[in-house]
Parts: C-alpha cells; sequence; structure tokens
C-alpha cells in the first residue's frame, strides 16, 4: 500500500509540489492573520524538502542524481568514455565466445519436445563406462520397446555419413516414432512413420539445409528420388530449419530403418541376424527417476540376459555367427540425460575450465586497463572530488558515485561485447572451414553457436562483476584525497596509485607474456608438423573407397576402375587397403631382435610410383600381386629395426599373430623383396610416444584380388577440377557407392586440432599484445607527462638527450622485464601441470618461450618510446616556467 | 500522537493543528511548520490520516486533514506507549 502510493506520488510530482507550497504559504497566511511572529518560522525550502523526502525513495533518487552526473562527465570527455568501452567490450567479448561455445554444448538444450526428459539408454554391463550389451536387433528392440520398461516411448537411430552424388552426406536412419517423439517440426511434406518401419525401398526426410544446399531448394523436391548406398530413396518431406534432432552436428538427411547399417550386409536388417549399432534414446515416464529408471532396467537386463546372442563375423566367409551369451548378467544399466549435446556434469566443465582460463586472461587484461585509465581520471579530478568531500559528501557516497561511473561503462560494453562474441563466432566458424580445413570429424558441434539469451545474461553478470574489479581501487584511491592539498591545486605524486599503476601494468605484461609464449609454442609445434616430410608426394593424388560391402565392391570394381582409366589424365591405378593417414592395424612381428610391434599394409605395385616412394630392391610383380605371394616390403626404419645389423634384403619375416583378412587371405610370414623410403604413414603414434610413424610393412595386394581396397589414382592439374572430375567418375557408374577423398585431406584431419590450437592460441596472443601495447601507451604517457619537470631539469643541466630518454625508459624496461619473467615462469608452471595430458607438443620449446618474452619486451619498449620521446623534446624554458 | 489527538477531534488543516497543541498545552509546546508538515506527509503515507481541498472559517481554502480508524488505533497505541513509559519515569524519580 504505502509502496503503491510511493508511485502514485512520483507520478503526479508536480501537482503535489504545488499543493504543498499552496498549503504552507496558507499556513503562514493564518498564522500571520493571528498575529504570529513572521521570522520565526524557519525555511520553507527545508520543509518542502523534508516533506519531499518522506514520500520519495532516498536511494533512488541518489542513483539518479549519480546517473545524470556521470553522463554529463562522459560527454564532456568521449574519449575516456569510448576507450574505455571499447576496452571493455575486447575483454568481455572474448570471454563470451568461450561461454557461446559451451552454451551451444553443453547449456543449450535441442529443439525438441520437453528435452530433459529423455535419456540415451546405453546399455547393461559390469561397469558403467563400458556397457556392453545393447538391444542389438531388431526383434530384441521392438520387444524392449513393447515392455515399456522405464520409458513412455523409445525411439532408435543411427548416425553415420553416406555418399551422395560422391560426396558425404551425415544420415541418420530412425525408426518410425522418431518425428513423433521428438515432435520434429516438417515443412513440406511428411515425416517418416511407424508403417516405414519395415522393409521396402525406404524413405528419407531431408533437413532444410540440406534441401537448401543439395537439393537447390527445388519447391518440387518431395517426391524425388535420391541415391543413398546405391539404393533409390524417395523423399517424402522437409523439415523445418530448427529442427536438427539429437545431434550436434548438422543432419543432412534422416533416412527410414530399411537404409540401416547393419554388421553384415547381406542379411535382412529386420532378421534375426543382423546386428544393428542402434543408439536407444527414451522419454522417462513421468514421475519416474533416473534411478528408477536404472533399477528397472536393470532387473529387465538380468532377466532377458540368457536369451542373448552374440554376433561375430567369420572373417573368412563374411557369415554373421551367432553364439550364445558367455558373459556375466549385467551388473550396471548406463543411462545418460541428453538433453544437451554435453551432459552439464563434472566433467564436462573441468573440460572447459582451461579455456574459459585462456579466454578470461584477456578479460584481465582489458581490466587493468580500464583500471589504470580510471586512477588515472580520478587522479585528474582530485579538485572536483576534493570540494565534494570538504561540502559534506561523505566518503561512501564519493565511492558509490565512482563506482556507478564505472557500471555506466560497462553495460555499454557488455551490450557491444555481445556484437563482438557473434562476430567472433562467425569468423570462427568461417576460418574453420575456408582456412583450416576441418572435415566432418573436427566440425565441432557449432552448428549453431551464436550467442543467445543465456550469454546475455552471463555477459551482463560479469560486467557487474568486472565492474568491481576494475572500478572499485581507483574509486577508493580517488575519494583518499588531501583536502587542503586539493583545493589549493597541488596534486603531489602521491606514491600509493603510482604503485598500484605498476603493479597492474607488469600484471598486464605478464598476462601477455604467458599468452604470447603459449601461442609461440602452438606455432612453432604447428609449422613443425606442416613441414614434415611425408617421404611421399601427396599432392594431386585421391582415393576412391567403395562401400564395405561385398557385393556393392565385387560387382562395381570393374566398371569404376575403367571409368576413372579412361580419365584422360590418369595415370595407372593402384590400390591399397588402408589410405595414408589412417590408423592401421598392428601386428606383431618376430625378428632377431624379439617382438616388435609393427604396422601393415596391402598395397599394390603401383602405390609406389603414384607416391613417388622409392625402393630398393624391387617392387611387386603383377603376379605376386594378384596372388598375394607371401613376399614384403618394409620401410627404411622399419628394417633398421627388425634388423639392425646388415641387410634386410632377402630376411624371412614373420607375424605372430597370423593376420585373417575379410577376403579370407592369411599372412605367416614373408620374404623381404625392397626396403621403401621411409614414409609417415600415421601421423601419430597411437601409442602417443614416438610421434609420427615411420615403420610400416608393405604387403602385396592388386587391383584383381579379392580384398577390400580403395582405389589410388593421381590426376594432374588444377586439384578442384581432378577432384569433381574423379566425383562425377564414380557417381556416373557407382551411384552413392563411393567415397572420393585427397590424401591431402585425410593428412590434414590429423593436423586439424593443432592448426586449431596454433590459430586459437595467436588470436589470444595478439589481442593481448594489442592490449597490453595501448595499456603500457596510457600509462607511459601519464607518467611521462608527471617527470616532464624533472627531464626538463636534467635537459637544462646538460644532459644529452639520449641519457634521459635511457632514464624514461628504465622505469618501464623494469615494469616490462619483471612481467615478462613472471609470465615465463607461469607458462613453466601452466606447462608442468598439463605435460602429461599433452604429449604430441613440446611444451618446453625453449625457442617459443624466448620468442614470446622478446616479443612482450619489445612491445612495452616500443609503446613506452613515444610518450618518452614527446616528453623529453619538450623544451626546457617550456616545462620550467609553466607549473 | 499529538497531531493524532488533535484530529480525533475533528479534522483540521495545517494551522489549526498548531495552534491546538499550543493553546491545549499552555503555550509549553509550539509545533513549527518544518516539523508539523513532514509529520502529516508520513501520516499521509501510512494511512493514518486522510486530507482534502476545503474552506476554512474565513473562507479560504485550506487542506483539511481527517483521523481513520488505523489512524485511531495508531493513537491508542501510540497513548499506551507514552503512558508506560511516563508511569516508569515517575517511579524512577519517586523512588527514594
Amino acid at each position: 500500500m504505502k509502496l503503491w502510493k510511493r508511485l502514485r506520488q512520483i507520478v503526479r510530482a508536480r501537482r503535489y509540489e504545488q499543493e504543498l507550497a499552496d498549503e504552507l504559504r496558507i499556513h503562514r497566511e493564518m498564522a500571520a492573520e493571528a498575529g504570529a511572529n513572521p521570522g520565526a518560522f524557519g525555511s520553507v525550502a527545508l520543509t518542502l524538502e523534508d516533506s519531499r523526502a518522506v514520500w520519495r525513495f532516498a536511494w533512488l533518487d541518489s542513483l539518479a542524481q549519480d546517473i545524470r552526473y556521470a553522463l554529463r562527465g562522459f560527454r564532456k570527455s568521449p574519449g575516456f568514455a569510448f576507450t574505455v568501452i571499447g576496452t571493455l567490450a575486447l575483454g568481455l567479448g572474448t570471454l563470451a565466445t568461450s561461454f557461446s561455445v559451451f552454451n551451444a554444448l553443453v547449456l543449450r538444450p535441442f529443439a525438441v519436445r520437453d528435452p530433459y526428459s529423455l535419456y540415451t539408454f546405453a546399455g547393461w554391463g559390469q561397469t558403467k563406462e563400458r556397457p556392453s550389451h545393447r538391444p542389438s536387433t531388431w526383434r530384441e528392440f521392438t520387444e524392449f520397446r513393447l515392455q515399456n520398461v522405464a520409458f513412455s516411448e523409445v525411439l532408435g537411430y543411427q548416425s553415420g555419413i553416406a555418399s551422395m552424388a560422391g560426396k558425404d552426406a551425415s544420415v541418420q536412419a530412425v525408426t518410425g516414432n522418431y518425428f513423433h517423439m521428438l515432435g520434429g517440426g516438417i515443412c513440406m511434406g511428411r515425416p517418416i512413420l511407424e508403417t516405414d518401419d519395415g522393409p521396402g525401398s525406404g524413405v528419407a526426410v531431408a533437413s532444410y539445409a540440406a534441401w537448401k544446399r543439395r537439393l537447390g531448394a527445388d519447391p518440387g523436391a518431395v517426391g524425388t528420388k535420391l541415391y543413398l548406398r546405391g539404393r533409390p530413396v524417395e523423399v517424402v518431406g522437409v523439415a523445418c530449419p530448427e529442427f536438427n534432432g539429437l545431434e550436434e552436428r548438422r543432419v543432412d538427411f534422416w533416412v527410414s530403418m530399411a537404409l540401416a547399417w547393419s554388421s553384415s550386409d547381406n542379411a535382412d536388417i529386420f532378421g534375426p541376424e543382423a546386428s544393428l549399432m542402434l543408439t536407444v534414446v527414451g522419454r522417462l515416464k513421468p514421475g519416474v527417476t533416473q534411478e528408477g529408471a536404472e533399477a528397472s532396467l536393470l532387473a529387465y537386463g538380468r532377466q532377458m540376459s540368457p536369451t542373448w546372442q552374440e554376433f561375430m563375423t567369420h572373417w573368412a566367409t563374411d557369415a554373421v555367427v551367432r553364439e550364445p551369451y558367455h558373459g556375466k548378467p549385467p551388473r550396471t544399466v548406463t543411462l545418460r540425460q541428453s538433453a544437451t549435446v554435453l551432459p552439464f556434469d563434472r566433467d564436462s566443465i573441468g573440460g572447459f575450465l582451461p579455456l574459459f582460463a585462456a579466454f578470461g586472461l584477456i578479460l584481465l587484461i582489458a581490466c587493468a586497463n580500464v583500471a589504470n585509465i580510471m586512477l588515472a581520471r580520478g587522479l585528474a579530478r582530485q579538485r572536483e572530488i576534493g570540494i565534494r568531500i570538504s561540502l559534506g559528501a561523505g566518503r561512501a557516497r564519493m565511492v558509490r558515485q565512482l563506482l556507478t561511473e564505472s557500471l555506466l561503462l560497462a553495460l555499454p560494453a557488455a551490450l557491444a561485447a555481445f556484437g563482438v562474441a557473434h562476430g567472433t563466432i562467425r569468423a570462427a566458424l568461417w576460418l574453420q572451414m575456408n582456412v583450416l580445413h576441418a572435415d566432418r570429424m573436427w566440425s565441432v558441434g557449432l552448428w549453431n553457436a551464436s550467442p543467445d539469451l543465456r550469454v546475455l545474461a552471463f555477459l551482463l553478470a560479469t560486467a557487474g562483476i568486472a565492474t568491481l574489479g576494475f572500478g572499485l581501487m581507483p574509486a577508493i584511491q580517488a575519494s583518499r584525497s588531501r583536502l587542503v592539498e586539493a583545493n589549493r591545486g597541488e596534486f603531489a605524486t602521491d606514491y600509493r596509485p603510482a604503485r598500484l599503476r605498476s603493479a597492474l601494468v607488469v600484471a598486464q605484461v605478464a598476462v601477455c607474456a604467458l599468452l604470447l609464449i603459449s601461442a609461440g609454442v602452438a606455432l612453432r609445434s604447428e609449422r613443425r608438423l606442416a613441414s614434415q616430410d611425408f617421404g611421399a608426394d601427396v599432392r594431386g593424388v585421391f582415393t576412391v573407397t567403395m562401400n564395405r560391402s561385398s557385393t556393392a565392391d565385387k560387382k562395381l570394381r570393374q566398371p569404376v576402375m575403367e571409368r576413372l582409366l579412361s580419365l584422360s589424365r590418369t595415370a595407372p591405378l593402384g590400390a591399397c587397403f588402408l589410405p595414408p593417414g589412417s590408423p592401421s592395424p598392428w601386428s606383431k612381428v618376430v625378428s632377431g631382435n624379439g617382438t616388435i610391434d609393427v604396422p601393415l599394409n596391402l598395397v599394390s605395385p603401383e602405390y609406389f610410383g603414384i607416391y613417388g616412394v622409392t625402393i630398393r630392391g624391387r617392387n611387386f610383380s603383377t603376379a605376386e600381386a594378384d596372388a598375394g605371394a607371401p613376399a614384403v616390403i618394409v620401410s627404411e626404419t622399419a628394417a633398421r629395426r627388425l634388423w639392425p645389423r646388415g641387410d634386410a634384403l632377402g630376411h624371412t619375416l614373420n607375424l605372430k599373430d597370423s593376420w585373417v583378412f575379410q577376403s579370407g587371405r592369411t599372412i605367416h610370414s614373408a620374404i623381404v623383396i625392397g626396403i621403401a623410403r621411409d614414409s609417415i604413414y600415421s601421423l601419430f603414434d597411437p601409442n602417443g610416444v614416438d610421434g609420427p610413424t615411420r615403420a610400416l610393412l608393405y604387403f602385396p595386394t592388386g587391383l584383381k584380388t579379392k580384398d577390400r581396397v580403395s582405389l589410388v589414382v593421381r590426376m594432374n592439374g588444377n586439384p578442384e577440377s581432378a577432384r569433381r572430375a574423379v566425383e562425377q567418375a564414380v557417381e556416373a557408374v557407382a551411384p552413392g557407392e563411393g567415397t572420393v577423398s585427397s590424401t591431402q585431406e585425410l593428412l590434414d584431419r590429423y593436423s586439424f586440432p593443432f592448426r586449431a590450437l596454433a590459430a586459437i592460441s595467436g588470436f589470444l596472443g595478439a589481442l593481448a599484445l594489442l592490449l597490453t601495447v595501448s595499456g603500457v601507451f596510457g600509462v607511459s604517457s601519464y607518467a611521462m607527462t608527471q617527470r616532464r619537470k624533472e627531464f626538463g631539469i636534467r635537459i637544462a643541466l646538460g644532459a644529452g638527450e639520449v641519457r634521459v630518454m635511457g632514464l624514461a625508459l628504465r622505469q618501464s624496461l623494469r615494469l616490462a622485464a619483471a612481467g615478462a619473467a613472471m609470465g615465463a615462469l607461469a607458462a613453466l608452471a601452466v606447462a608442468r601441470v598439463i605435460a602429461h595430458s599433452l604429449v604430441q607438443i613440446d611444451l618446453f620449446d625453449m625457442g617459443g618461450y624466448a620468442a614470446g618474452v622478446v616479443v612482450v619486451i619489445a612491445a612495452a619498449l616500443a609503446a613506452a618510446w613515444v610518450p618518452a620521446r614527446r616528453a623529453v623534446r619538450v623544451d626546457p624554458a617550456v616545462t620550467l616556467r609553466c607549473d | 500522537m499529538l497531531v493524532l489527538r488533535t484530529l480525533s477531534r475533528g479534522p483540521n488543516h495545517g494551522w489549526g493543528i498548531a495552534q491546538h497543541i499550543q493553546q491545549a498545552s499552555k503555550e509549553a509546546l509550539k509545533i513549527g511548520e518544518g516539523s508539523l508538515y513532514p509529520a502529516l506527509q508520513r501520516l499521509l503515507l501510512n494511512g493514518h490520516v486522510e486530507a482534502e481541498w476545503g474552506t476554512s472559517e474565513n473562507n479560504r481554502r485550506a487542506r483539511y486533514y481527517r483521523i481513520t480508524p488505523s489512524g485511531r488505533k495508531q493513537l491508542a497505541e501510540e497513548k499506551r506507549g507514552f503512558e508506560f513509559l511516563l508511569a516508569g519515569i515517575a517511579r524512577v524519580m519517586e523512588t527514594p
């Protein structure tokens, strides 16, 4: 009631004021009539003020006052305001960028109906981390669904990549209730329905983006036929733009179950022999908790486990063999909430902490910058503050006023930072695709990482905290003014603000050094990686991999080969079991020295020619290749490891586990007929110790054997057009069956994380450098202005200009050196901590450290040089005269 | 409390209240406008009195204040509190 009255009073303020003034006037008139002494009344203004104060909110009034005053101050010095807002916007924006990514992955739920009730059922097992069994055949799955153990609805899906028109498409095979259960919107046509669950030709729903890009936004797309995995599929609908299912990566097509993969391509997908790798997602029944669901699922699993079947694929005949499950009854159930891409738990947050820390360092530098600026401004306003304090403003009131000013600067900075974050994410996505060449595997869930309202709220909160960070100390400093001196106009160099200033500069330089060192280390290791000699000429070489289905391979390999050979610019065609850059199986090789692990590959004789790998000894002959003779070519490193003394040629190699390939071929031992030049096979040793793998064994295979090989072809000319030619050739004879990749792409896939890391740390380092240089420049200008008198005296007394410059710069050099040293120490400490998890980068690369330290000191000196020069150059007569 | 007591006798305007208190206390208590009007505003805010413009005895426009039921309750409470205090002081003064 009181509040409402007060609000009403504020709204009709003027009328109330007028009435009150009238009342007082009447009071006095009546008093005068009654003969009272007119001087005995006191001040009207004071009475009015006191009466008014009853009605208003005191704190609101003083806040409004502060705000008006602050805005007036900003209008008078717009440069100050813009510098602060700009610096803060940069710092806040960078941190907000990392938060946007966190938001997209951990906080923002999928655009589906009631996401928080959806749980992914990973299976039963002995430990939660490794569920070992899940409903795998179609019948097991439908039975699981019908039993309705803990879920009101259950769907299954399978994600994968299929080739469509020679290009990769992201495809999800889903059960019929997928769209209905998730509430997925369909903008054209119809969704996949339960009636589509079953054998048949299969139907597909295109995502909005795929409709635009691949189907050319054709309004008649519904009803057209596509070839996916070599099978014709009818497009029955197009999904609305916001729907992306339960995936973080862009899904291009949803298809019905008939197109799912199974362990064996021959078996009927819906039959008892096909083991489907389905991801099972269920919606918890209302009122059921996660623990309750886990308990009932466990009971179901225990009851069903005697009927489980294990699936084995017989290598030799490709038949799927079912064996009864021999494991122990399950002890745990793995159920994970799948409302967001990553669950909101300690692991996710722990994973993001280093990212936040690194990006937060930029905000720290920005705040230190702004704090220095506010300190300087506080010193400049000593007189005004002194007057206010002598008029009776309390110190707390002054601090409140100054903090309000800081807040008024931080708020527009937060809004600007929102824009900065938005722009940075856009730029990062573009860079990721075009400059760093991320492929599908590394396109980390950023299909929609733009900042949203949650990020805005985060920004406002951070801005508030940052205000306290950069505003409080300067406010307290400024309000601690000495009244007498201030009124006289003398501002002695109070040592305390100077010390705080220096401390801030040192801190800035230290953080900048830390970031520059990280950037230096990351860049150097990336360069080292990029300049690795692969030992093979990979430019212009493409691999064509057919779908791993024996029917497709047998029938279509010949036509594809013929088509490729007919492409006018093709050199001979080769074949290899695994294209370069793929992780390859390791075999245990017995040699004179004991058993060594060496990776192996099957290649055709043309392979070496295509990649330009020289062989000492001889290559496989065509007969050996087609027959799969027991010959082997070893790489130099392998030869050195296996036969350290003497020549490897002519020796026999024995494999400890005899290898059985899918074609039924086995390898037990082979004679070394040639030694190939070392080429990096896979960029990283899976054991994580030695770096790139150069030891390799090549066993013979040919284009006509039954081995499942990828075709290797070298094309000349423009890589883009060459690639398109190959894709078209493959698509013409084997639509939807072959995937074309360039070898460079495959190798790039492995180096992408390092390029990304180098790019990010480079970006942070550059940003830090920019902010630090501007900060040091500002502080130097201020300090040099203060010391102008001193320089004037020195020059007047005869000191040379160079000497005085040296004196001027010594202070800056000291601060920069201290900062750089602290930064380097911090970098060493951090490197120690993370060394065990980042094996592939040399974290103690002294070159990087040296580079970082040198750059930051040089930058700081350069920033200090200009103001120093200006201060020293001024004519001493001028400085000594004007006080 | 004094203002409320005055108004409990009947509606009055500001000057009238001041006059009454001065006269009823035999010149012992004089309320100045500087304390009277803020007090009246507080009473208005708390809902203990209501105000409206009317005409005074001399045909002059004046703002009349009137006590409300909640004002009467407040008056009774304050009176009780004050009397309690007074009794206490009296007791202290009279103990030997």
